[in-house]
């Protein structure tokens, strides 16, 4: 299994707030793989948010569905906090930003 | 730092969502009552039908739509459970009663009634705390949101417990009531309960669905404590009815911890990343341009009614409380009500079908359109209310009630169109996860 396809799969799930992808939203902060587990390390934008629950499972979802018996974890990273810098082209566009 | 990720402890649809629906009854119930409103509700603010008035929008809609909120938000924002969901569905009803005997008690004025509705309101009330205690009280993590609502709950009790004295006192007579005692009891409910209440959560929602996370909020402990301490002050000292220049004091003292709270407000606005605004971005601004209105109108309260010097004393104090209940929490109720609501009927019907199929985003679940014409009637309401009650207008004061039925109707259905099927709005690729090409 290679982050790359990894990557290319979260890059399918939206944060269901902003219709934007949390790949591009950077929130993915890494991706670890082990021969029988995917460990993935995401944020939020902000703390507590409800939809970060939603986010979670739908990772989880669709890392299982493509990985079929590979355990994935998910882990919910506080540091360093989500900012403005993060944000991919895709998102600062679709958020009505100038780009880099 | 990491943690594994948990589930979601969002409470049941049906325990949170009939307050949000019901809580629209309250602005209608006021709305009917100020189309009826005589010359003497200008003169004396605890007229009958004042009072019923007051009470349908502060315990009717406001009170009911926060206690819905809270029962969604403790779990999910301060991470503790409510005690028991059956006993949040129990008090929905309580509360109901309490109110719809109030309101009926208060405008076709019968002590007795009244004396009861005030008893099952304070019972409503430590229903409610019984029940959020926990997620309030004994959670492990503080947090602002936290903290204003562990002083607003506190507040809400003093406020509810003084109601409770008042209510006694129309049939016992145990003393005489007064202005300065009146606006103890209404500042305790709307200042200490609805504003703090409203203050607290506006520092994770305005953040959260403006993504305004690179801006850290500098006041918000002051702003906390000055209006809690102001608030307690106030209470304690309107009591005996002070003169001008104390109550001005006064006015300067709560007004300013609302003030450093706007402060906060704007600079995350200012610092978001989502540029185009949707109807909780323009509620909000809505509702600072309406704190603005409640502060200049507060000390002219305070001042005693200028330019009413001989006559109608209640125009300004009046006045004061429809800019801050209908126009200031009104309208940061309803900006919130149409992120809150969606989120429930999304997070309720999706949720286990995100990552298998595509799903609507939650924007689609409200018609945004719709929500912005709420939004206008409702401000458009208060202001001719507004309007009315400082120029002495019978006429622009019942147009006014008009216009709050007519803003409380499209409210109620707006929020009932929200449970029609939505359809995925493919075109802007808004699937919760689309099939990667």
């Amino acid at each position: 299994v290679k982050t790359s396809k990894i990557a290319e799969l979260l890059s399918t799930v939206i944060d269901p707030e902003l219709g934007i992808d949390i790949v591009s939203m950077g929130l993915v902060y890494g991706i670890e793989v082990d021969d029988d587990e995917i460990s993935v390390a995401m944020t939020l934008t902000a703390p507590m948010c409800p939809m970060g629950s939603v986010m979670v499972e739908s990772v989880q979802r669709t890392l299982e569905d493509a990985f079929p018996g590979t355990r994935v974890v998910v882990h919910m990273v506080s540091e360093p906090p989500w900012e403005m810098g993060m944000l991919g082209e895709r998102a600062r566009r679709q958020l009505g930003m100038p780009a880099h | 730092m990491t943690a594994r990720a948990q589930p979601a402890q969002s409470p049941p649809i049906s325990v949170v969502l009939p307050f949000f629906l019901l809580a629209p009854l309250g602005l209608i119930a006021a709305g009917f009552l100020a189309t009826e409103l005589g010359r003497e509700a200008l003169v004396a603010v605890n007229g009958r039908r004042t009072v019923a008035i007051t009470h349908a929008l502060a315990l009717g809609w406001v009170t009911t739509t926060i206690m819905g909120a809270c029962y969604q938000l403790a779990p999910v924002v301060l991470g503790g459970p409510l005690m028991s969901h059956w006993l949040a569905r129990l008090h929905l009803v309580v509360h109901l009663v309490a109110v719809a005997l109030f309101v009926w008690g208060m405008a076709w004025f019968n002590a007795t009634w009244v004396g009861v509705a005030g008893s099952l309101a304070f019972a409503s009330v430590l229903v409610f705390l019984v029940n959020v205690g926990r997620a309030v009280w004994r959670t492990r993590q503080w947090s602002i949101p936290r903290a204003y609502l562990a002083c607003s709950t506190m507040f809400l009790l003093a406020g509810a417990t003084l109601g409770l004295v008042f209510a006694g006192n129309l049939e016992h007579r145990w003393f005489t009531v007064s202005h300065g005692k009146l606006a103890a009891h209404a500042h305790l409910g709307l200042t200490g309960w609805v504003a703090l209440t409203v203050m607290g959560v506006s520092y994770q929602l305005v953040p959260m669905f403006n993504v305004a996370s690179r801006v850290k909020p500098r006041l918000a402990y002051p702003a906390l404590a000055l209006t809690s301490a102001g608030l307690v002050l106030f209470a304690l000292i309107m009591w005996i009815d002070p003169p001008r220049d104390v109550r001005l004091l006064l006015a300067g003292v709560l007004l300013a911890g609302p003030l450093l709270w706007s402060v906060d407000q704007v600079r995350l606005l200012r610092g978001r990343v989502r540029r185009r605004m949707d109807i909780h971005g323009r509620g909000t601004v809505v509702s600072l341009c309406f704190l603005g209105l409640t502060v200049f109108l507060a000390v002219g309260a305070a001042w005693g009614s200028p330019f009413t010097p001989y006559a109608e004393p209640a125009r300004w104090p009046l006045a004061y409380a429809a800019a801050g209940l209908l126009g200031w929490a009104g309208t940061a109720i309803i900006a919130n009500s149409y992120k809150i609501v969606p989120f429930l009927i999304w997070f309720h019907r999706y949720r286990e079908r995100t990552g298998k199929e595509p799903v609507p985003l939650i924007r689609d679940i409200a018609d945004e359109r719709l929500a912005t014409l709420v939004l206008v009637a409702h401000s458009l309401a208060t202001l001719v209310i507004i309007i009315g009650l400082l120029a002495g207008n019978l006429q622009w004061l019942q147009a006014g009630g008009g216009l709050l039925i007519v803003s409380g109707v499209a409210h109620l259905g707006s929020m009932l169109s929200m449970f029609l099927p939505k359809r995925s709005s493919r075109t802007t690729g808004v699937s919760t996860r689309e099939v990667p090409m």
